[in-house]
C-alpha cells in the first residue's frame, strides 16, 4: 500500500514538474522576442507602474544634482552652437543651410529602468502613447543605438536594448564603407562584434562605425563605436571587436526616434512577402 | 498561525531577492540569486509536488518584477526543487528526514550546509545560464559564469540558511 502510494506521488510530481516546465519554456519562447503576447504586456505595465513610481520619488531627492548637470550640458551646447554658428557665419553660409527633414521624428525620454545583468536586457521610458511613441520605434542616443521600442502603455514605453542577444543594428564602417550588422558582445556594457564580414577584408583599426540607415528603424549617420582588433569566426568570416561610444550601463537621458514612412514601409514589405 | 513564521520569512527574502535582482548591479559574469536555497530550507517533510509549485511561483514574482525573461528563473529553480530530497539524501543521509516541520540546514553543520547550498546553486545557475545564453555564447564564458555566480549564492545562501531562517517553522 506504502508503495502504491509512493509510486502515485512520484507520477504526480512528474507531471507536475513537465507541465510548470512546459509553462516557463512557453513563457520563456514569448518573451525573449519582440511578440505581443498579453502575459508580456501585463508584465510590462507593471513594471513600468511600479519603477516608475520609484523613479519619481528618487527623481525628487535628485533633482539638484540633476539640475546642476543639466546646466553644464546647456552651457557646453550653447558654446558649441556659438562656434558653429560663429564658423557658418565666416563662410556666409548661414542663409543657405536648408531645413534637413531626414523622415524621422524625435522624442526626449528618461530611462526609468534599465536592466544589465541579463543576456535578454530590457529599458523602461517614461513616454508613451499619449506622447505619440508607437511600438516599432528606434532608441538613440547622440552617441549610438540603445534599443529598439517593444510595447507602449499610455505612459510608459518598454524596449529591447542593445544589450540583448536579440538585437542587432545595420551599421558602415567609416562613411562609406562596408555595411555588416553589429551585435553586442554579451560581456562589456560598451563592447560590440560587428559580424560576418568577408575574409579579405581590411579593417583599419581606430574607423568609426555608423549606423547605415538601411534600417527603417534608425536614421543613418549615427555614431556607433571604434572598430579595434578582428578575428576569424569559423575561417570563413571575419569579427570585428567594436568599442562603443555609448556605455549603456551609465545612460539616463534618450531619444525615441520614429521613421514617419514606417507604416508604409511595414505595408511594401509585407506584399512583398507575400508574393 | 503554524506556517506563520514561515511565510513572514519568506515573504520578506523573496522581496528582498526582488529588490536584489533589480538595484544589486553586479555583472554578466556575476548574479547572485537566494531563490534556491529558499527551495532547500522548505520544511524537511515538505512534498516535492508543493515545493515545484513554491519554486515556480517564487521564479515568476522575479522574473515578473525582476530583470529575467518570463519563465527564466521558474524553469531553473524547478529543477532544484525536483532533486530537494536527493541533495539533502547525498549530503546528509536518511536521518536528515527524521526531523519533521523544521529548517533542514538547522540539523546540518556549517559545511554540510555549505555543500547542500553549493548543489543547489550548482543546478540552479546551469539551467539558468544554459538557457539565458542558448548557444549565442562561448562554453567558458557560460562556465565562467556558472562557477563565480555559483560561489557567491551559495556562500550568501549558507548564511541565510543558518543566520536568518528560523530553526523550526
Amino acid at each position: 500500500m506504502r508503495r502504491e502510494r509512493n509510486l502515485a506521488a512520484a507520477i504526480a510530481s512528474a507531471a507536475i514538474f513537465i507541465g510548470l516546465e512546459v509553462a516557463a519554456f512557453a513563457m520563456i519562447h514569448s518573451s525573449r522576442g519582440i511578440e505581443d503576447v498579453w502575459l508580456n504586456r501585463f508584465s510590462h505595465r507593471t513594471m513600468a507602474a511600479l519603477w516608475g513610481g520609484a523613479d519619481k520619488i528618487g527623481n525628487y531627492f535628485s533633482l539638484k544634482e540633476k539640475n546642476d548637470s543639466l546646466m553644464k550640458d546647456v552651457f557646453a551646447l550653447e558654446a558649441e552652437n556659438r562656434a558653429l554658428k560663429g564658423a557658418l557665419d565666416s563662410l556666409m553660409l548661414l542663409d543657405e543651410i536648408p531645413e534637413i527633414d531626414d523622415g524621422f521624428t524625435y522624442t526626449f525620454a528618461k530611462i526609468v529602468k534599465q536592466s544589465t545583468n541579463s543576456q535578454h536586457n530590457y529599458i523602461i521610458l517614461n513616454k508613451g502613447s499619449l506622447d505619440g511613441v508607437s511600438p516599432k520605434s528606434g532608441i538613440v542616443t547622440r552617441n549610438g543605438v540603445v534599443g529598439i521600442v517593444d510595447a507602449v502603455d499610455k505612459h510608459y514605453c518598454y524596449g529591447i536594448t542593445f544589450m540583448n542577444t536579440n538585437l542587432s543594428v545595420s551599421a558602415r564602417l567609416g562613411r562609406s564603407g562596408i555595411t555588416a550588422p553589429l551585435v553586442w558582445d554579451g560581456r562589456h556594457s560598451n563592447g560590440a562584434l560587428l559580424k560576418g564580414l568577408p575574409i579579405n577584408q581590411k579593417i583599419t583599426p581606430g574607423d568609426t562605425l555608423w549606423t547605415s540607415g538601411y534600417s527603417s528603424l534608425f536614421p543613418s549617420g549615427i555614431p556607433l563605436g571604434i572598430a579595434e582588433e578582428t578575428t576569424v569566426d569559423g575561417g570563413a568570416s571575419l569579427d570585428v571587436r567594436v568599442r562603443t561610444f555609448e556605455d549603456f550601463s551609465k545612460i539616463e537621458f534618450v531619444t525615441i526616434v520614429q521613421n514617419v514612412n514606417a507604416k508604409e514601409i511595414t505595408i511594401l514589405e509585407s506584399r512583398e512577402e507575400g508574393r | 498561525m503554524k506556517n506563520a513564521g514561515l511565510i513572514v520569512s519568506y515573504t520578506i527574502l523573496l522581496a528582498a531577492q526582488i529588490v536584489l535582482t533589480n538595484f544589486a548591479g553586479g555583472s554578466q559574469l556575476l548574479l547572485i540569486n537566494i531563490l534556491p536555497c529558499l527551495i532547500m530550507c522548505l520544511p524537511v517533510n515538505s512534498s516535492t509536488v508543493k515545493a515545484l509549485i513554491l519554486a515556480f511561483f517564487f521564479g515568476f514574482m522575479v522574473d515578473f518584477l525582476g530583470d529575467g525573461a518570463l519563465g527564466l528563473s521558474s524553469a531553473a529553480l524547478m529543477l532544484v526543487a525536483v532533486l530537494r530530497r536527493p541533495i539533502l539524501l547525498l549530503v546528509s543521509r536518511e536521518e536528515i528526514f527524521s526531523h519533521r516541520d523544521t529548517n533542514p540546514t538547522s540539523h546540518q553543520s556549517t559545511p554540510k550546509n555549505a555543500i547542500t547550498q553549493a548543489f543547489a546553486a550548482l543546478i540552479f545557475f546551469t539551467v539558468y545560464v544554459i538557457i539565458d545564453c542558448a548557444g549565442m555564447r562561448s562554453f567558458l564564458f557560460c562556465l565562467a559564469r556558472i562557477v563565480i555566480s555559483t560561489a557567491a549564492s551559495a556562500a550568501l545562501a549558507a548564511i541565510v540558511g543558518l543566520k536568518v531562517l528560523p530553526k523550526n517553522y
